[in-house]
Protein backbone atom coordinates (compact mmCIF):
# COMPACT_ATOMS: atom_id res chain seq x y z
CA UNK A 1 0.00 0.00 0.00
CA UNK A 2 1.23 3.48 -0.65
CA UNK A 3 2.22 6.22 1.46
CA UNK A 4 2.53 9.85 2.16
CA UNK A 5 4.91 11.52 -0.22
CA UNK A 6 8.03 12.91 1.34
CA UNK A 7 10.28 13.76 -1.49
CA UNK A 8 13.79 13.97 -0.25
CA UNK A 9 16.07 14.67 -3.15
CA UNK A 10 19.06 13.48 -1.18
CA UNK A 11 17.49 10.04 -0.98
CA UNK A 12 17.04 9.73 -4.74
CA UNK A 13 20.42 8.10 -5.30
CA UNK A 14 22.96 8.50 -8.06
CA UNK A 15 21.52 8.07 -11.51
CA UNK A 16 22.63 4.86 -13.18
CA UNK A 17 21.78 3.99 -16.75
CA UNK A 18 19.12 1.33 -17.20
CA UNK A 19 20.53 -1.70 -18.95
CA UNK A 20 18.11 -4.56 -19.47
CA UNK A 21 20.65 -6.48 -21.57
CA UNK A 22 22.04 -8.07 -18.42
CA UNK A 23 18.67 -9.59 -17.53
CA UNK A 24 17.70 -10.70 -21.01
CA UNK A 25 16.03 -14.11 -20.91
CA UNK A 26 15.38 -13.91 -17.17
CA UNK A 27 11.84 -14.37 -15.91
CA UNK A 28 10.12 -12.25 -13.29
CA UNK A 29 7.13 -12.24 -11.00
CA UNK A 30 5.92 -9.06 -9.33
CA UNK A 31 4.16 -10.40 -6.24
CA UNK A 32 2.67 -7.07 -5.20
CA UNK A 33 1.41 -4.54 -7.74
CA UNK A 34 -1.89 -2.64 -8.01
CA UNK A 35 -2.70 -2.76 -11.70
CA UNK A 36 -6.15 -1.19 -11.31
CA UNK A 37 -4.20 2.05 -10.86
CA UNK A 38 -1.87 1.54 -13.81
CA UNK A 39 -2.03 2.09 -17.55
CA UNK A 40 -1.69 -0.13 -20.58
CA UNK A 41 1.81 1.34 -21.13
CA UNK A 42 2.77 -0.28 -17.85
CA UNK A 43 1.45 -3.66 -18.92
CA UNK A 44 3.46 -3.47 -22.13
CA UNK A 45 6.59 -2.37 -20.28
CA UNK A 46 6.19 -5.19 -17.75
CA UNK A 47 5.86 -7.73 -20.50
CA UNK A 48 8.86 -6.36 -22.38
CA UNK A 49 10.97 -6.55 -19.24
CA UNK A 50 10.14 -10.22 -18.70
CA UNK A 51 7.41 -10.08 -16.05
CA UNK A 52 5.31 -13.20 -16.71
CA UNK A 53 3.02 -13.15 -13.73
CA UNK A 54 1.87 -10.64 -11.18
CA UNK A 55 -0.07 -10.67 -7.95
CA UNK A 56 -2.44 -7.84 -7.12
CA UNK A 57 -3.37 -7.66 -3.46
CA UNK A 58 -6.68 -6.04 -2.60
CA UNK A 59 -5.88 -2.64 -1.07
CA UNK A 60 -7.09 0.77 -0.11
CA UNK A 61 -7.96 2.51 -3.37
CA UNK A 62 -6.83 5.98 -2.29
CA UNK A 63 -10.02 7.13 -0.64
CA UNK A 64 -12.27 5.24 1.73
CA UNK A 65 -15.13 3.18 0.37
CA UNK A 66 -18.48 4.05 1.92
CA UNK A 67 -20.53 0.99 1.06
CA UNK A 68 -20.27 -2.75 0.71
CA UNK A 69 -21.04 -2.73 -3.00
CA UNK A 70 -17.83 -0.81 -3.69
CA UNK A 71 -15.92 -3.64 -2.07
CA UNK A 72 -17.88 -6.24 -3.98
CA UNK A 73 -17.26 -4.54 -7.30
CA UNK A 74 -13.59 -4.04 -6.50
CA UNK A 75 -13.08 -7.72 -5.66
CA UNK A 76 -15.04 -8.67 -8.78
CA UNK A 77 -12.79 -6.51 -10.90
CA UNK A 78 -9.70 -8.24 -9.50
CA UNK A 79 -10.96 -11.64 -10.67
CA UNK A 80 -12.70 -10.28 -13.75
CA UNK A 81 -11.87 -7.23 -15.76
CA UNK A 82 -8.33 -6.63 -14.49
CA UNK A 83 -7.43 -10.27 -14.98
CA UNK A 84 -8.73 -10.14 -18.51
CA UNK A 85 -6.93 -6.85 -19.19
CA UNK A 86 -3.63 -8.40 -18.08
CA UNK A 87 -4.17 -11.43 -20.29
CA UNK A 88 -4.46 -9.18 -23.32
CA UNK A 89 -0.88 -8.14 -22.67
CA UNK A 90 0.38 -11.68 -22.20
CA UNK A 91 0.63 -11.41 -18.42
CA UNK A 92 -0.89 -13.83 -15.95
CA UNK A 93 -2.78 -11.98 -13.28
CA UNK A 94 -3.49 -13.34 -9.82
CA UNK A 95 -4.71 -11.57 -6.72
CA UNK A 96 -5.10 -11.83 -3.00
CA UNK A 97 -8.41 -10.82 -1.46
CA UNK A 98 -8.79 -9.18 1.91
CA UNK A 99 -9.88 -6.22 4.01
CA UNK A 100 -7.00 -3.76 4.21
CA UNK A 101 -5.96 -2.32 7.54
CA UNK A 102 -7.08 1.26 6.97
CA UNK A 103 -10.64 0.31 6.15
CA UNK A 104 -10.76 -2.20 9.00
CA UNK A 105 -11.24 0.92 11.12
CA UNK A 106 -14.74 1.45 9.72
CA UNK A 107 -16.24 -1.31 11.82
CA UNK A 108 -19.83 -1.37 10.55
CA UNK A 109 -18.53 -1.70 7.00
CA UNK A 110 -15.74 -4.10 8.00
CA UNK A 111 -18.34 -6.47 9.42
CA UNK A 112 -20.09 -6.59 6.07
CA UNK A 113 -16.81 -7.08 4.22
CA UNK A 114 -16.02 -10.08 6.42
CA UNK A 115 -19.28 -11.66 5.28
CA UNK A 116 -18.36 -10.98 1.69
CA UNK A 117 -14.85 -12.46 1.73
CA UNK A 118 -15.79 -16.17 1.70
CA UNK A 119 -17.60 -15.59 -1.60
CA UNK A 120 -14.35 -14.54 -3.23
CA UNK A 121 -11.43 -16.40 -1.72
CA UNK A 122 -12.07 -19.67 -3.56
CA UNK A 123 -12.37 -18.09 -6.99
CA UNK A 124 -10.13 -18.73 -9.97
CA UNK A 125 -7.18 -16.36 -9.79
CA UNK A 126 -7.24 -15.86 -6.02
CA UNK A 127 -4.01 -17.07 -4.43
CA UNK A 128 -4.61 -16.05 -0.83
CA UNK A 129 -5.73 -13.46 1.70
CA UNK A 130 -4.14 -10.02 1.43
CA UNK A 131 -3.03 -7.43 1.98
CA UNK A 132 -4.07 -7.42 5.61
CA UNK A 133 -2.40 -6.38 8.85
CA UNK A 134 -1.70 -3.17 10.70
CA UNK A 135 -1.60 0.46 9.67
CA UNK A 136 -2.33 2.61 12.74
CA UNK A 137 -2.21 -0.49 14.94
CA UNK A 138 -5.69 0.11 16.37
CA UNK A 139 -7.90 -2.39 18.15
CA UNK A 140 -10.18 -2.62 15.11
CA UNK A 141 -7.23 -3.39 12.84
CA UNK A 142 -6.18 -6.18 15.17
CA UNK A 143 -9.71 -7.59 15.32
CA UNK A 144 -10.03 -7.93 11.55
CA UNK A 145 -6.45 -9.06 11.07
CA UNK A 146 -7.17 -11.93 13.45
CA UNK A 147 -10.51 -12.73 11.80
CA UNK A 148 -8.86 -12.92 8.39
CA UNK A 149 -6.03 -15.10 9.67
CA UNK A 150 -8.68 -17.52 10.86
CA UNK A 151 -10.29 -17.41 7.44
CA UNK A 152 -6.94 -18.14 5.76
CA UNK A 153 -6.30 -21.03 8.11
CA UNK A 154 -9.71 -22.52 7.45
CA UNK A 155 -9.30 -22.19 3.69
CA UNK A 156 -5.66 -23.31 3.69
CA UNK A 157 -4.52 -20.20 1.86
CA UNK A 158 -1.33 -18.11 2.09
CA UNK A 159 -1.50 -14.66 3.70
CA UNK A 160 0.10 -11.45 2.47
CA UNK A 161 0.73 -9.16 5.45
CA UNK A 162 1.07 -5.40 5.09
CA UNK A 163 3.31 -3.89 7.77
CA UNK A 164 2.83 -0.31 8.98
CA UNK A 165 4.87 2.73 7.99
CA UNK A 166 4.85 4.19 11.46
CA UNK A 167 6.32 2.18 14.27
CA UNK A 168 7.24 -0.46 11.71
CA UNK A 169 9.50 -2.73 13.71
CA UNK A 170 7.08 -3.15 16.59
CA UNK A 171 4.16 -3.56 14.14
CA UNK A 172 6.02 -6.25 12.22
CA UNK A 173 6.86 -8.23 15.35
CA UNK A 174 3.28 -7.98 16.51
CA UNK A 175 1.95 -9.12 13.12
CA UNK A 176 4.10 -12.26 13.33
CA UNK A 177 3.22 -12.93 16.98
CA UNK A 178 -0.47 -12.86 16.14
CA UNK A 179 -0.08 -15.08 13.06
CA UNK A 180 1.72 -17.70 15.14
CA UNK A 181 -0.82 -17.36 17.92
CA UNK A 182 -3.53 -18.31 15.40
CA UNK A 183 -1.58 -21.38 14.43
CA UNK A 184 -0.51 -20.32 10.94
CA UNK A 185 2.52 -21.95 9.40
CA UNK A 186 5.07 -19.14 8.88
CA UNK A 187 5.90 -20.74 5.51
CA UNK A 188 2.45 -19.68 4.31
CA UNK A 189 2.77 -16.09 5.52
CA UNK A 190 4.47 -13.37 3.50
CA UNK A 191 5.49 -10.39 5.62
CA UNK A 192 5.63 -7.42 3.29
CA UNK A 193 7.38 -4.04 3.17
CA UNK A 194 10.43 -5.13 5.17
CA UNK A 195 13.44 -2.99 5.90
CA UNK A 196 16.97 -3.53 7.20
CA UNK A 197 15.45 -3.26 10.67
CA UNK A 198 12.88 -6.04 10.30
CA UNK A 199 14.39 -8.59 7.94
CA UNK A 200 16.43 -10.60 10.41
CA UNK A 201 13.58 -11.37 12.76
CA UNK A 202 11.22 -12.23 9.91
CA UNK A 203 13.63 -14.74 8.41
CA UNK A 204 14.69 -16.14 11.79
CA UNK A 205 11.08 -16.90 12.63
CA UNK A 206 10.57 -18.79 9.37
CA UNK A 207 8.34 -16.32 7.48
CA UNK A 208 8.79 -15.11 3.92
CA UNK A 209 10.23 -11.59 3.77
CA UNK A 210 8.99 -9.38 0.93
CA UNK A 211 10.58 -6.02 0.13
CA UNK A 212 8.88 -3.19 -1.66
CA UNK A 213 11.12 -1.24 -3.98
CA UNK A 214 9.27 2.07 -3.94
CA UNK A 215 10.94 5.42 -4.51
CA UNK A 216 11.33 7.92 -1.70
CA UNK A 217 9.31 6.14 0.98
CA UNK A 218 10.24 2.45 1.05
CA UNK A 219 13.27 0.40 -0.01
CA UNK A 220 15.70 1.49 -2.68
CA UNK A 221 17.18 -1.24 -4.82
CA UNK A 222 20.79 -0.48 -3.87
CA UNK A 223 19.88 -1.17 -0.25
CA UNK A 224 18.01 -4.25 -1.43
CA UNK A 225 21.10 -5.56 -3.13
CA UNK A 226 23.02 -5.22 0.12
CA UNK A 227 20.31 -7.13 1.98
CA UNK A 228 20.51 -10.08 -0.40
CA UNK A 229 24.29 -10.05 -0.13
CA UNK A 230 24.00 -10.16 3.63
CA UNK A 231 21.10 -12.61 4.13
CA UNK A 232 21.25 -14.72 0.97
CA UNK A 233 18.38 -15.35 -1.46
CA UNK A 234 16.19 -17.78 0.50
CA UNK A 235 12.65 -16.75 1.49
CA UNK A 236 13.28 -13.20 0.24
CA UNK A 237 11.33 -11.59 -2.60
CA UNK A 238 11.04 -8.13 -4.09
CA UNK A 239 7.97 -6.33 -5.39
CA UNK A 240 7.05 -2.89 -6.70
CA UNK A 241 3.77 -2.25 -4.86
CA UNK A 242 3.23 0.16 -7.77
CA UNK A 243 -0.09 1.95 -7.34
CA UNK A 244 -1.61 5.43 -7.73
CA UNK A 245 1.40 7.12 -6.15
CA UNK A 246 4.80 7.84 -7.63
CA UNK A 247 6.01 4.29 -7.94
CA UNK A 248 7.82 2.14 -10.46
CA UNK A 249 6.10 -0.87 -12.03
CA UNK A 250 9.49 -2.04 -13.33
CA UNK A 251 10.98 -2.20 -9.84
CA UNK A 252 11.42 -5.98 -9.98
CA UNK A 253 13.32 -6.23 -13.29
CA UNK A 254 15.30 -3.08 -12.46
CA UNK A 255 16.34 -4.53 -9.13
CA UNK A 256 17.30 -7.78 -10.85
CA UNK A 257 19.46 -5.83 -13.33
CA UNK A 258 21.15 -3.97 -10.51
CA UNK A 259 21.78 -7.16 -8.56
CA UNK A 260 23.36 -8.82 -11.59
CA UNK A 261 25.55 -5.76 -12.14
CA UNK A 262 26.54 -5.80 -8.48
CA UNK A 263 27.77 -9.35 -8.78
CA UNK A 264 24.95 -11.42 -7.28
CA UNK A 265 24.67 -14.78 -9.05
CA UNK A 266 21.85 -14.89 -11.59
CA UNK A 267 20.49 -18.01 -9.94
CA UNK A 268 20.12 -16.12 -6.67
CA UNK A 269 18.62 -13.11 -8.41
CA UNK A 270 15.99 -15.40 -9.95
CA UNK A 271 15.09 -16.68 -6.52
CA UNK A 272 14.31 -13.23 -5.15
CA UNK A 273 12.65 -11.93 -8.31
CA UNK A 274 10.84 -15.05 -9.54
CA UNK A 275 10.78 -18.44 -7.88
CA UNK A 276 10.46 -17.56 -4.18
CA UNK A 277 7.25 -15.67 -4.89
CA UNK A 278 5.79 -18.59 -6.87
CA UNK A 279 6.63 -20.89 -4.01
CA UNK A 280 5.38 -18.63 -1.21
CA UNK A 281 2.02 -18.00 -2.89
CA UNK A 282 1.75 -21.69 -3.88
CA UNK A 283 1.06 -20.75 -7.49
CA UNK A 284 1.54 -24.35 -8.61
CA UNK A 285 -1.85 -25.14 -7.02
CA UNK A 286 -3.41 -22.92 -9.66
CA UNK A 287 -1.23 -23.17 -12.72
CA UNK A 288 1.13 -25.65 -14.32
CA UNK A 289 4.37 -23.73 -13.82
CA UNK A 290 5.96 -25.36 -16.85
CA UNK A 291 3.48 -23.43 -19.02
CA UNK A 292 4.32 -20.09 -17.45
CA UNK A 293 6.73 -18.88 -20.07
CA UNK A 294 4.59 -20.09 -22.98
CA UNK A 295 2.89 -16.92 -23.97
CA UNK A 296 0.12 -17.35 -26.43
CA UNK A 297 0.65 -14.47 -28.73
CA UNK A 298 -0.87 -13.90 -32.03
CA UNK A 299 0.94 -11.64 -34.41
CA UNK A 300 -0.85 -8.31 -33.91
CA UNK A 301 -0.76 -7.79 -37.66
CA UNK A 302 -2.23 -11.18 -38.40
CA UNK A 303 -5.71 -10.93 -39.81
CA UNK A 304 -8.51 -13.39 -39.46
CA UNK A 305 -11.49 -12.71 -41.66
CA UNK A 306 -10.52 -9.09 -41.82
CA UNK A 307 -10.15 -8.74 -38.07
CA UNK A 308 -7.03 -8.31 -36.07
CA UNK A 309 -6.63 -11.24 -33.74
CA UNK A 310 -6.32 -10.01 -30.19
CA UNK A 311 -7.95 -12.81 -28.32
CA UNK A 312 -5.62 -13.77 -25.53
CA UNK A 313 -2.87 -12.15 -27.48
CA UNK A 314 -0.99 -8.96 -27.63
CA UNK A 315 -2.61 -5.59 -27.92
CA UNK A 316 -1.39 -3.44 -30.81
CA UNK A 317 1.32 -0.92 -30.00
CA UNK A 318 1.07 2.77 -30.52
CA UNK A 319 4.09 4.44 -32.04
CA UNK A 320 5.42 6.56 -29.21
CA UNK A 321 7.83 8.39 -31.51
CA UNK A 322 5.10 9.75 -33.73
CA UNK A 323 2.70 12.62 -33.15
CA UNK A 324 0.28 10.91 -35.53
CA UNK A 325 -2.52 8.91 -33.92
CA UNK A 326 -4.29 6.63 -36.35
CA UNK B 1 -31.16 -39.71 -25.79
CA UNK B 2 -31.80 -36.46 -24.03
CA UNK B 3 -29.10 -33.80 -24.54
CA UNK B 4 -28.29 -33.63 -20.83
CA UNK B 5 -27.53 -37.31 -20.77
CA UNK B 6 -25.37 -36.94 -23.88
CA UNK B 7 -23.41 -34.12 -22.33
CA UNK B 8 -22.96 -36.12 -19.17
CA UNK B 9 -21.69 -39.11 -21.11
CA UNK B 10 -19.32 -37.02 -23.21
CA UNK B 11 -17.92 -35.38 -20.10
CA UNK B 12 -17.48 -38.53 -18.12
CA UNK B 13 -15.54 -40.12 -20.97
CA UNK B 14 -12.95 -37.36 -20.71
CA UNK B 15 -12.44 -37.34 -16.95
CA UNK B 16 -10.08 -39.33 -14.80
CA UNK B 17 -11.71 -41.94 -12.50
CA UNK B 18 -11.25 -39.70 -9.43
CA UNK B 19 -12.75 -36.73 -11.22
CA UNK B 20 -15.67 -38.88 -12.33
CA UNK B 21 -16.31 -40.05 -8.79
CA UNK B 22 -16.19 -36.49 -7.57
CA UNK B 23 -18.71 -35.36 -10.17
CA UNK B 24 -21.07 -38.23 -9.48
CA UNK B 25 -21.04 -37.34 -5.82
CA UNK B 26 -21.54 -33.66 -6.63
CA UNK B 27 -24.42 -34.46 -8.97
CA UNK B 28 -26.23 -36.26 -6.18
CA UNK B 29 -25.62 -33.44 -3.73
CA UNK B 30 -26.95 -30.81 -6.13
CA UNK B 31 -30.05 -32.79 -6.98
CA UNK B 32 -30.72 -33.41 -3.31
CA UNK B 33 -30.22 -29.84 -2.11
CA UNK B 34 -28.59 -27.44 -4.53
CA UNK B 35 -28.73 -24.39 -2.28
CA UNK B 36 -26.38 -25.99 0.23
CA UNK B 37 -23.83 -27.45 -2.11
CA UNK B 38 -23.84 -25.68 -5.44
CA UNK B 39 -21.64 -22.62 -4.81
CA UNK B 40 -18.83 -24.69 -3.35
CA UNK B 41 -18.92 -27.29 -6.13
CA UNK B 42 -19.27 -24.70 -8.89
CA UNK B 43 -16.49 -22.39 -7.67
CA UNK B 44 -13.90 -24.96 -6.70
CA UNK B 45 -14.36 -27.04 -9.84
CA UNK B 46 -11.12 -25.83 -11.43
CA UNK B 47 -9.16 -27.33 -8.57
CA UNK B 48 -11.12 -30.58 -8.55
CA UNK B 49 -10.71 -31.18 -12.29
CA UNK B 50 -7.11 -30.07 -12.36
CA UNK B 51 -5.96 -32.76 -14.80
CA UNK B 52 -8.77 -32.42 -17.37
CA UNK B 53 -10.16 -28.93 -17.06
CA UNK B 54 -8.36 -27.40 -20.05
CA UNK B 55 -8.99 -30.27 -22.47
CA UNK B 56 -11.23 -29.22 -25.34
CA UNK B 57 -14.40 -31.02 -26.24
CA UNK B 58 -16.86 -30.80 -29.15
CA UNK B 59 -20.18 -32.54 -29.67
CA UNK B 60 -22.28 -33.38 -32.69
CA UNK B 61 -24.86 -30.72 -33.37
CA UNK B 62 -28.22 -32.38 -32.96
CA UNK B 63 -31.17 -30.05 -33.46
CA UNK B 64 -32.69 -30.70 -30.08
CA UNK B 65 -29.50 -29.76 -28.26
CA UNK B 66 -29.95 -26.26 -26.86
CA UNK B 67 -26.15 -25.89 -26.72
CA UNK B 68 -23.57 -25.58 -29.46
CA UNK B 69 -20.53 -27.28 -28.00
CA UNK B 70 -17.54 -26.70 -30.21
CA UNK B 71 -14.09 -26.63 -28.63
CA UNK B 72 -15.33 -25.93 -25.13
CA UNK B 73 -13.03 -26.57 -22.22
CA UNK B 74 -14.03 -29.42 -19.93
CA UNK B 75 -14.28 -26.86 -17.13
CA UNK B 76 -16.82 -24.80 -19.05
CA UNK B 77 -18.93 -27.77 -20.14
CA UNK B 78 -18.91 -29.30 -16.66
CA UNK B 79 -20.09 -26.05 -15.13
CA UNK B 80 -22.87 -25.75 -17.71
CA UNK B 81 -23.93 -29.30 -17.00
CA UNK B 82 -23.92 -28.65 -13.24
CA UNK B 83 -26.14 -25.60 -13.82
CA UNK B 84 -28.58 -27.79 -15.73
CA UNK B 85 -29.10 -29.86 -12.58
CA UNK B 86 -30.63 -27.00 -10.61
CA UNK B 87 -34.41 -27.17 -10.38
CA UNK B 88 -36.67 -24.88 -8.42
CA UNK B 89 -39.63 -22.49 -8.57
CA UNK B 90 -39.06 -19.39 -10.65
CA UNK B 91 -38.34 -16.91 -7.88
CA UNK B 92 -35.78 -18.83 -5.84
CA UNK B 93 -34.27 -20.17 -9.07
CA UNK B 94 -33.78 -16.68 -10.45
CA UNK B 95 -32.43 -15.24 -7.19
CA UNK B 96 -29.95 -18.08 -6.81
CA UNK B 97 -28.55 -17.94 -10.32
CA UNK B 98 -28.43 -14.14 -10.38
CA UNK B 99 -26.25 -14.35 -7.30
CA UNK B 100 -23.91 -16.72 -9.10
CA UNK B 101 -23.54 -14.10 -11.83
CA UNK B 102 -22.88 -11.34 -9.32
CA UNK B 103 -20.03 -13.15 -7.56
CA UNK B 104 -18.54 -14.93 -10.55
CA UNK B 105 -14.93 -15.01 -11.71
CA UNK B 106 -14.19 -14.89 -15.43
CA UNK B 107 -14.40 -18.62 -16.14
CA UNK B 108 -17.60 -18.85 -14.10
CA UNK B 109 -19.07 -15.98 -16.11
CA UNK B 110 -18.19 -17.79 -19.30
CA UNK B 111 -20.06 -20.89 -18.13
CA UNK B 112 -23.02 -18.92 -16.81
CA UNK B 113 -23.53 -16.99 -20.03
CA UNK B 114 -23.01 -20.15 -22.07
CA UNK B 115 -25.95 -21.60 -20.12
CA UNK B 116 -28.50 -18.91 -20.96
CA UNK B 117 -30.28 -21.24 -23.34
CA UNK B 118 -30.59 -24.07 -20.85
CA UNK B 119 -31.79 -22.06 -17.88
CA UNK B 120 -35.37 -22.61 -16.82
CA UNK B 121 -37.90 -19.80 -17.49
CA UNK B 122 -35.97 -18.44 -20.50
CA UNK B 123 -37.65 -15.04 -20.70
CA UNK B 124 -36.42 -13.96 -17.28
CA UNK B 125 -32.82 -14.14 -18.59
CA UNK B 126 -33.22 -11.61 -21.39
CA UNK B 127 -32.02 -8.69 -19.25
CA UNK B 128 -29.05 -10.73 -18.04
CA UNK B 129 -28.14 -11.53 -21.63
CA UNK B 130 -28.21 -7.82 -22.52
CA UNK B 131 -26.07 -7.06 -19.49
CA UNK B 132 -23.51 -9.60 -20.65
CA UNK B 133 -23.37 -8.05 -24.12
CA UNK B 134 -22.31 -4.80 -22.42
CA UNK B 135 -19.33 -6.57 -20.78
CA UNK B 136 -15.85 -5.68 -21.90
CA UNK B 137 -14.41 -9.08 -21.05
CA UNK B 138 -13.74 -11.07 -24.21
CA UNK B 139 -14.65 -14.43 -22.68
CA UNK B 140 -18.06 -13.13 -21.65
CA UNK B 141 -18.77 -11.55 -25.01
CA UNK B 142 -17.80 -14.73 -26.82
CA UNK B 143 -19.92 -16.92 -24.56
CA UNK B 144 -22.99 -14.95 -25.66
CA UNK B 145 -22.19 -13.90 -29.19
CA UNK B 146 -20.59 -17.08 -30.50
CA UNK B 147 -22.26 -20.48 -30.57
CA UNK B 148 -25.15 -19.52 -28.33
CA UNK B 149 -28.75 -20.06 -29.37
CA UNK B 150 -30.28 -17.80 -26.72
CA UNK B 151 -29.84 -14.35 -28.34
CA UNK B 152 -31.38 -15.32 -31.68
CA UNK B 153 -34.32 -16.95 -29.93
CA UNK B 154 -35.15 -14.38 -27.27
CA UNK B 155 -33.62 -10.95 -27.89
CA UNK B 156 -35.72 -8.10 -29.23
CA UNK B 157 -34.69 -6.71 -32.59
CA UNK B 158 -33.03 -3.74 -30.96
CA UNK B 159 -30.97 -5.87 -28.57
CA UNK B 160 -30.10 -8.33 -31.31
CA UNK B 161 -28.82 -5.58 -33.56
CA UNK B 162 -26.78 -4.14 -30.73
CA UNK B 163 -25.17 -7.53 -30.20
CA UNK B 164 -24.35 -8.07 -33.86
CA UNK B 165 -22.80 -4.62 -34.21
CA UNK B 166 -20.81 -5.08 -31.03
CA UNK B 167 -19.51 -8.41 -32.29
CA UNK B 168 -18.02 -6.58 -35.29
CA UNK B 169 -16.56 -3.83 -33.10
CA UNK B 170 -14.94 -6.35 -30.79
CA UNK B 171 -13.53 -8.63 -33.47
CA UNK B 172 -15.65 -11.70 -32.90
CA UNK B 173 -15.89 -14.69 -35.20
CA UNK B 174 -19.02 -13.46 -36.97
CA UNK B 175 -19.79 -16.78 -38.65
CA UNK B 176 -20.26 -18.31 -35.22
CA UNK B 177 -23.23 -16.06 -34.41
CA UNK B 178 -26.23 -18.38 -34.34
CA UNK B 179 -29.23 -17.16 -36.33
CA UNK B 180 -27.34 -14.37 -38.09
CA UNK B 181 -29.19 -14.72 -41.41
CA UNK B 182 -32.53 -15.49 -39.90
CA UNK B 183 -32.52 -12.43 -37.65
CA UNK B 184 -31.17 -10.04 -40.30
CA UNK B 185 -33.36 -6.93 -40.60
CA UNK B 186 -33.52 -3.51 -42.21
CA UNK B 187 -32.64 -1.57 -39.08
CA UNK B 188 -29.49 -3.68 -38.72
CA UNK B 189 -28.64 -3.19 -42.37
CA UNK B 190 -28.99 0.59 -41.98
CA UNK B 191 -26.65 0.58 -38.99
CA UNK B 192 -24.18 -1.52 -40.92
CA UNK B 193 -24.21 0.90 -43.83
CA UNK B 194 -23.47 3.72 -41.38
CA UNK B 195 -20.60 1.66 -40.00
CA UNK B 196 -19.27 0.98 -43.50
CA UNK B 197 -19.23 4.75 -44.20
CA UNK B 198 -17.38 5.41 -40.97
CA UNK B 199 -14.76 2.73 -41.67
CA UNK B 200 -14.34 4.02 -45.20
CA UNK B 201 -13.85 7.62 -44.04
CA UNK B 202 -11.27 6.47 -41.51
CA UNK B 203 -9.56 4.41 -44.25
CA UNK B 204 -9.92 1.33 -42.09
CA UNK B 205 -10.59 -2.14 -43.31
CA UNK B 206 -14.22 -3.19 -43.84
CA UNK B 207 -15.15 -6.66 -42.63
CA UNK B 208 -16.44 -8.74 -45.59
CA UNK B 209 -19.35 -10.07 -43.53
CA UNK B 210 -20.72 -6.52 -43.29
CA UNK B 211 -21.43 -6.60 -47.03
CA UNK B 212 -22.96 -10.03 -46.74
CA UNK B 213 -25.44 -8.78 -44.15
CA UNK B 214 -26.32 -5.48 -45.79
CA UNK B 215 -26.28 -6.64 -49.40
CA UNK B 216 -30.04 -6.27 -49.96
CA UNK B 217 -30.11 -2.71 -48.76
CA UNK B 218 -27.06 -0.87 -50.05
CA UNK B 219 -27.34 2.78 -51.14
CA UNK B 220 -25.30 3.95 -54.14
CA UNK B 221 -22.52 5.36 -51.98
CA UNK B 222 -22.05 1.98 -50.31
CA UNK B 223 -22.02 0.18 -53.66
CA UNK B 224 -19.32 2.60 -54.81
CA UNK B 225 -17.24 1.80 -51.70
CA UNK B 226 -17.79 -1.89 -52.28
CA UNK B 227 -16.33 -1.69 -55.76
CA UNK B 228 -13.04 -0.50 -54.22
CA UNK B 229 -12.75 -3.42 -51.82
CA UNK B 230 -10.15 -6.11 -52.30
CA UNK B 231 -11.30 -8.52 -49.60
CA UNK B 232 -14.76 -9.28 -50.98
CA UNK B 233 -15.50 -12.21 -53.27
CA UNK B 234 -16.24 -11.28 -56.89
CA UNK B 235 -19.45 -13.34 -56.72
CA UNK B 236 -20.77 -11.18 -53.92
CA UNK B 237 -19.94 -7.99 -55.82
CA UNK B 238 -21.74 -9.37 -58.88
CA UNK B 239 -24.74 -10.39 -56.83
CA UNK B 240 -25.05 -6.94 -55.26
CA UNK B 241 -24.63 -5.03 -58.51
CA UNK B 242 -27.46 -6.96 -60.15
Amino acid sequence: MCTELNRDLASMGRPMPLDFEVIKGMKFVDPHIHMVSRTTDDYQALFDAGVLLLIEPAFWVGQPRTGIDSFKDYYSSLIGWERFRASQFGIRHFCTIGLNSREANNEPLAEQVMELLPHFIYKEGVLGIGEIGFDDQTAAEEKYYRAQLELAKEAGLPVQVHTPHRDKTRGTTRSMDIALEHGLDPQSVIIDHNSEETVKEVLDRGFYAAFTIYPFTKMGNERMTEIVKKYGPDRIMVNSAADWGISDPLAVPKTAALMVQMGIAKEDVQKVTYSNALEAFQVSNHLDLSTLDQTFFADPNDKYEGNTILRGGQQPRINKDSIIIS
Amino acid sequence: MEWKEQVRRTLFQQLSPEERDYLEKSEKEIIKNYSNSFVRIFSSLGRKLSSSKDKLVSMDQLDDNPLIIDNWSILRLTRVWLLSLIQDQQEPYFTFIEKLFNYADMQELEALYSSLNIFEFPKIWIERCKEGIRSNIGLVQEAIMEQNKFPATYLSEEAWNQMVLKSFFTGKDIKKIYGLDKRNNIALQNSIVDYIYERDSAKREIHPMLWELAKDNLPDRAVEILSQQSNVSPQLVEEIKK
